[in-house]
C-alpha cells in the first residue's frame, strides 16, 4: 500500500542538491513507511528545486547512510505538476551512479 | 511598476515581462504588460492607464498590422491621445519582425518616434537588477548573447526572476516571442490577460498549460547553469576537484539536453498558437 507525503513540509529553498540530501535524511531517519511504497507529492514545490541535483543528492545521501535501500529509493513513486519532469526523474533515476 | 526584458539576436526575439501593478501604496498580480499582434509585440511600463489605452486600441485596430505600420500608429496615438503632461509617465518596448528579428523602444519624454535597442534591452523598475545579473557575480555569464529562441527564453527568465527582487516586480511572467515570420506569447497559468485575439481568449486554458510548462522548464534549466556555476566557483579559491569538473559536464549535458527539449516545446506551442488563430 502507497504512502502519501507531502515534501512542502519537509523541504525549503535551499540549494537543490541540499534538500534533496535533506529529504532523504528525514525519510531515513522518520521512515512513513518503505521507500519503494512512498508516493511523494512535489507538485507545489518550486521547478527551480526540481532539477537533477535535488534527486541526485537525495540520491546519493541514501547510498552515504543506507547503501541497501538505494534501489528502494529509486522505485519512490513521485507527484511532479509537468510530464516533462517526470520523464526527467525517472531518467535521472535510472543514470544516477554514487560518488565514492 | 515593471520589468521587460528584452533579447535579440539570429532570427527570433523574446520580451519576457512581470505582471505586478503597484502605486506608493498597493501592489496586486496580474497586470498585462504587452500586446501580441499577429507580428509584432508591445511591451509597455509605468502608467497602466495609457498601457490599457494603448492595448485596447492595438487590439480594435492593428491586430494584423506590419510592425512598421505599428510603430508609427503607436506614436501617432501617444501624440494625438494621451496629455503632453502625461507621456513621460510611460516607456515601451517593441518587437518586431522586418527586416530581422529587432528590439525598439520609445521614451517619449525624450523621443517623440521608436529608436532601434541593442541585442539586450531592459526597461522598468526591476531593469537595475537586470543589469546586474548581465554583468556582476556568478551570473554575470549569463549576458552571453543567445542565439536562439529557446536560449533567449531560458535567458529572458532568468533576468526577469533576477528583477524578481525589487518589491516592485513579481515572479508572474509573460514570455512574447518572435520567430519564423509569427509573434507569439506564452502566459502564466495564473494569469488572464485581457487584451487577446478572440479566438486566443477561447483556447486560452489550453494555451497556458502549455505556457507554464515552457516557463518551468526555463527556470529548471536556469536552474541546472546555478549548479554548475556553484561548482565552478571553486576556482576563485583555487580548489576546483575532479568532482566538480565532472558536475560540470553533468550539467553541461543535462542543460544541453533540456534546451533541445525546451525547443522543441516552443515549436510545438507555436503549432498550437498558429493553429488557434488559424494562420
Amino acid at each position: 500500500m502507497m504512502t502519501a507525503l507531502n515534501a512542502r513540509t519537509i523541504v525549503g529553498t535551499g540549494f537543490p542538491t541540499d534538500e534533496g540530501r535533506k529529504l532523504a535524511k528525514h525519510l531515513l531517519s522518520n521512515p512513513p513507511g518503505p521507500l519503494d511504497e512512498l508516493d511523494i507529492d512535489l507538485r507545489s514545490c518550486s521547478p527551480v528545486l526540481l532539477i537533477s541535483a535535488f534527486f541526485n543528492g537525495f540520491l546519493q545521501q541514501v547510498y552515504e547512510s543506507a547503501p541497501q535501500m538505494l534501489d528502494a529509493a529509486k522505485a519512490v513513486s513521485w507527484g511532479l505538476k509537468h510530464k516533462f519532469q517526470q520523464d526527467n526523474v525517472a531518467r535521472w533515476m535510472q543514470e544516477f551512479r554514487p560518488s565514492t | 511598476m515593471t520589468v521587460h526584458v528584452a533579447i535579440s539576436g539570429g532570427n527570433s526575439a523574446v520580451l519576457v515581462s512581470d505582471s505586478q501593478a503597484s502605486t506608493s501604496f498597493s501592489k496586486r498580480a496580474g497586470a498585462q504588460k504587452q500586446y501580441c499582434g499577429d507580428q509584432f509585440i508591445i511591451g509597455a511600463a509605468g502608467n497602466g492607464g495609457i498601457a490599457g489605452a494603448l492595448f485596447e486600441h492595438l487590439s480594435t485596430h492593428h491586430f494584423g498590422a506590419s510592425g512598421t505600420n505599428v510603430l508609427s500608429d503607436i506614436a501617432a496615438f501617444m501624440a494625438s491621445q494621451i496629455a503632453a503632461s502625461a507621456r513621460d509617465s510611460i516607456e515601451l518596448v517593441a518587437l518586431l519582425l522586418s527586416p530581422e528579428p529587432s528590439i525598439h523602444f520609445l521614451n517619449p519624454s525624450v523621443f517623440t518616434g521608436f529608436r532601434p535597442a541593442g541585442q539586450l534591452y531592459a526597461t522598468g523598475s526591476g531593469a537595475e537588477f537586470v543589469d546586474n545579473a548581465a554583468t556582476c557575480g556568478v551570473s554575470g555569464w549569463m549576458g552571453r548573447r543567445a542565439n536562439t529562441l529557446a536560449q533567449q527564453v531560458v535567458q529572458g527568465v532568468h533576468f526577469a526572476d533576477a528583477a524578481d527582487q525589487s518589491i516592485s516586480c513579481n515572479d508572474m511572467l509573460t514570455i512574447g516571442f518572435i520567430a519564423n515570420g509569427r509573434a507569439y506569447f506564452a502566459v502564466d497559468p495564473d494569469f488572464r490577460p485581457q487584451y487577446v485575439h478572440p479566438l486566443l481568449e477561447a483556447q486560452w486554458n489550453m494555451l497556458t498549460q502549455l505556457s507554464g510548462e515552457i516557463i518551468d522548464q526555463a527556470r529548471a534549466i536556469n536552474s541546472e547553469m546555478t549548479v554548475a556555476s556553484e561548482a565552478f566557483g571553486h576556482v576563485w579559491s583555487g580548489t576546483l576537484t575532479m568532482s566538480e569538473l565532472g558536475l560540470i559536464g553533468t550539467q553541461n549535458a543535462e542543460i544541453a539536453r533540456q534546451t533541445s527539449e525546451l525547443a522543441t516545446r516552443l515549436g510545438d506551442y507555436q503549432a498550437s498558437f498558429d493553429g488557434v488563430l488559424g494562420r
